[in-house]
């Protein structure tokens, strides 16, 4: 039999939301906005087929909390929003990262700021990677570039969100939600897990409560537990970065881009060099933590990188972070839904080219 | 099936007297490439077209984001009230609707939102739909999880005919896997809709698959051939380079 005969053709919502499941998601709680709608009308028709609960909250705020709530109690639960509903749900993602509960939290993103538009963006590269809420606080954030790495890492946040006792970030732009292509749903590496005996499940009357909070009212104890946390971040950004470089060991110029951006670019890079421009690409998969090392491997051969994405430019902060003065960089986007064009990037990349000779 | 639908044409010989389709089925089957490909076959034949997009169940690849193409290719494209092509999820249906519908000259494509949902829109307007002269056409592709077996594929038929009180008068095999797909999953497909057809009476009226696919499909593959080129997606989105550069 072709081997193409077990996938299954899928839009981008339809496949995390069955990768969630597949990841043993067993709660989902949500409130509606494009373009991410797919992800709630799966799981309002699934979940229950599986013994799972689709609740949808009267709010994004609802959502969170009560994502929060079933974290707390050691179940597998995911929410999705779109970013302004992302934002909404800020405090609730702080309060999560402070009281050490693992979730997954889905953002196919569109155009803002405010209520925006329903076009793909990727705008909320500094909501995803900086954090609306308070506090010192970081989540991996994955950045799937085609219909079955988002199924991939949706499935595997699960096991990274409880690894960690963190949430994860799985952000999309909306073109990654929206679009459809082939699907299968394999195996997700597994880590050594331990007991949830930190969960809300009932004493059975033979041990104290489990408490869920964040509260630390004593300074030397949140200062303990900041620590705490921020080692669990440095171990985070030693063993979570992940990156893929394209055609970067003789590169002239790289690109770096992520999702929907990162696609386009591919091809820009392939039709450079048959322009005989030796360009390359850096896709970074988590965008945090950051893959700094796939920077730090850069040849020296490098005149220029650019960071091309549908912002006005955020990336490009941690790409000149990554690079530390050692190349100059330079800054592609589009906003507001617009997608560029290869023809508008190969432009900006000659004319770029021109400037640092 | 109940019998307070109106009643669409149903029979082979009547077949060459349409000139409404009516294009319907699960979301993300390849509705809107296949209507748009179609109102571009109907319209190389010299035929007056009108291509009705009244998805409103999908806020991106709707085939009214193709207006500028079709229009100078001499297609008329009714899209929303809002004269807006991207960036609203409204329910705004154009009331321009009515004219390719009432113009017994005009071909006229009708391209539904996905599922009952999206063919819900159709009853506000059934009553002016030439029924003689139509068919309402559901989508096959036999690589959606949702639509991969006879029942489900009689649920979301009959879901269509209750939401729109028309009658599915035939069936599109439009199976695909995109730039994997080869003639067996067509194969896959067929095989499905002659399962369906046994329960339902329903014909395979077209099979939609890329070009250098429908060129080569073996005779037992049900359906008139209509050939796909992909419209919707950009040329990033391909895999394979061919496909890439030879796309829009």
């Amino acid at each position: 039999m072709n081997q193409t005969m077990n996938k299954v053709l899928m839009k981008g919502n339809e496949a995390i939301a069955q990768a969630a499941i597949h990841g043993g998601c067993r709660y989902f709680f949500g409130y509606p906005i494009t373009p991410q709608n797919e992800i709630p009308e799966y799981m309002a028709r699934e979940m229950p087929k599986v013994g799972g609960v689709f609740l949808q909250a009267e709010s994004e705020v609802a959502a969170i909390n009560m994502v929060y709530g079933a974290a707390g109690a050691g179940a597998r639960v995911m929410t999705s929003s779109s970013s302004p509903g992302i934002a909404l749900k800020q405090e609730g993602i702080s309060y999560i990262v402070g009281s050490e509960v693992p979730c997954v939290i889905v953002n196919i993103s569109r155009g803002g700021p405010g209520l925006g538009g329903i076009q793909p963006a990727q705008s909320d590269y500094y909501q995803s990677t900086r954090g609306g809420g308070n506090g010192d606080y970081n989540f991996i954030v994955f950045a799937p570039a085609n219909i079955q790495e988002a199924a991939d890492l949706t499935a595997e946040a699960f096991e990274i969100a409880d690894y960690y006792r963190n949430p994860v970030m799985v952000l999309g732009d909306g073109m990654i939600g929206q679009m459809m292509e082939p699907v299968v749903f394999r195996d997700t590496p597994k880590r050594e897990l331990q007991p949830k005996d930190w969960a809300t499940t009932g004493t059975g009357g033979v041990r104290a409560p489990n408490i869920i909070n964040s509260l630390h009212l004593q300074p030397a104890d949140l200062e303990k537990h900041n620590e705490h946390l921020q080692a669990k971040f440095r171990l985070m950004r030693e063993n979570e970065a992940r990156s893929e470089s394209y055609q970067t060991a003789d590169a002239e110029f790289v690109f770096v881009a992520y999702g929907t951006s990162a696609r386009i670019v591919r091809n820009v890079v392939d039709e450079l060099r048959e322009r005989g421009v030796k360009a390359g690409l850096i896709r970074p998969i988590t965008l945090w933590p950051f893959p700094v090392v796939a920077f730090k491997e850069l040849p020296d051969t490098v005149r220029g990188v650019m960071s091309v994405e549908m912002s006005c430019g955020q990336m490009v902060d941690d790409v000149r972070l990554a690079l530390n003065g050692r190349f100059p960089v330079g800054f592609h986007g589009r906003s507001g839904g617009m997608v560029p064009s290869q023809q508008e990037i190969i432009e900006a990349c000659l004319d770029m080219l021109k400037e640092v000779e | 099936m109940t019998g307070t639908k109106a009643s669409i044409l149903t029979t082979g010989s009547r077949v060459a007297s349409s000139r409404v389709w009516i294009i319907s089925g699960h979301y993300g089957s390849g509705k809107s490439e296949f209507a748009i490909n179609y109102a571009l076959r109907l319209r190389a034949r010299g035929e007056k077209v009108a291509l009705c997009d009244i998805d409103v169940v999908n806020p991106y690849f709707r085939s009214r984001e193709r207006r500028g193409f079709l229009e100078a290719r001499g297609i008329q494209v009714v899209g929303n009230s809002l004269a807006v092509d991207e960036g609203i999820d409204l329910p705004a249906v154009s009331a321009e609707l009515y004219g390719p519908l009432a113009d017994s000259t005009v071909h006229t494509v009708i391209d539904v939102g996905g599922d009952p949902v999206g063919a819900r829109l159709l009853r506000s307007f059934r009553r002016l739909i030439p029924t003689a002269e139509t068919e309402l056409l559901c989508v096959v592709n036999a690589m959606r999880p949702a639509t991969r077996t006879v029942d489900d594929l009689i649920t979301q038929i009959n879901g269509i005919e209750a939401a729109s009180g028309l009658s599915v008068s035939g069936l599109i095999n439009t199976t695909h896997l995109l730039e994997d797909t080869t003639a067996e999953h067509l194969h896959a497909g067929n095989k499905l809709c002659i399962e369906v057809g046994e329960r339902t009476g329903l014909p395979v009226r077209f099979v939609g698959a890329l070009e250098h696919i429908v060129s080569e499909l073996p005779e037992e593959i049900q359906g008139e051939r209509v050939g796909i080129a992909m419209h919707l997606r950009s040329s990033w989105m391909f895999a394979e380079k061919e496909l890439r550069y030879g796309a829009k």
